[in-house]
């Protein structure tokens, strides 16, 4: 899984923590998040996607043999 | 339960179990019987004090106690220590009855027992937390 994490909160000025401290979840969760190494929960996903102003689709990108 | 109260009940019962602990080492005579608190305070300094104290800082900060993520690594490492601990048990119980190699009364087997499973508790802990993908 890919994510554009790293890109969208740059675009929106924000940190790791600021956006860890937003969608309620430790920093660890973050970097491991923008790694592509951990998946989110529906709730997360959607928490994140809301204070990025983005679509879930649009910041989560599974490859085709993923699925 | 409010994250602050869990982290000054964490710290609480680390604390009180240190002094326990260390109480029951200095009012017992012999070495032998301080092998074992004193085995179980070291993997409490080793794993639990940093714990307790990253956790104070992180919420503290204003990051949450616990998320998703932790929930998920604590499970796994749980379920994992669980499975382990099973053959660490029968290790124990083999070595004592049928190799004999070591001499363990019913205290001490008990207490090798909880102190291994302690240890593999801590390493599933930290082996599923630096992995990331913990489903």
């Amino acid at each position: 899984m890919k994510t554009r994490i790293k890109e969208l909160r740059a675009r929106y000025d924000l940190t790791q923590e600021d956006l860890a401290k937003k969608v309620g979840v430790r920093r660890e969760t973050i970097v491991f998040l923008e790694k592509g190494k951990y998946n989110p929960s529906l709730k997360l996903a959607h928490d994140i996607a809301k204070v990025l102003k983005s679509r879930i689709d649009e910041i989560f990108i599974f490859e085709e043999d993923e699925n | 339960m409010k994250d602050k109260t869990r982290v000054v009940l964490a710290g609480t019962i680390t604390a009180l179990v240190i002094l326990g602990l260390l109480f029951f080492a200095i009012t017992k005579g012999k070495a032998s019987e301080i092998i074992l608190p004193g085995g179980i305070l070291v993997i409490i300094v080793i794993f639990m004090i940093p714990f307790v104290k990253r956790r104070y800082f992180d919420v503290k900060d204003g990051y949450p106690y616990e998320d998703e993520r932790t929930k998920r690594v604590m499970t796994n490492a749980a379920a994992k220590a669980y499975y382990i601990s099973l053959y660490w048990l029968l290790a124990i119980s083999f070595s004592v009855e049928v190799l004999e190699i070591i001499e363990l009364d019913v205290s001490g087997a008990i207490g090798t027992g909880i102190v291994g499973m302690a240890i593999i508790f801590g390493i599933c802990y930290g082996y599923y937390n630096r992995k990331g993908n913990v489903e």
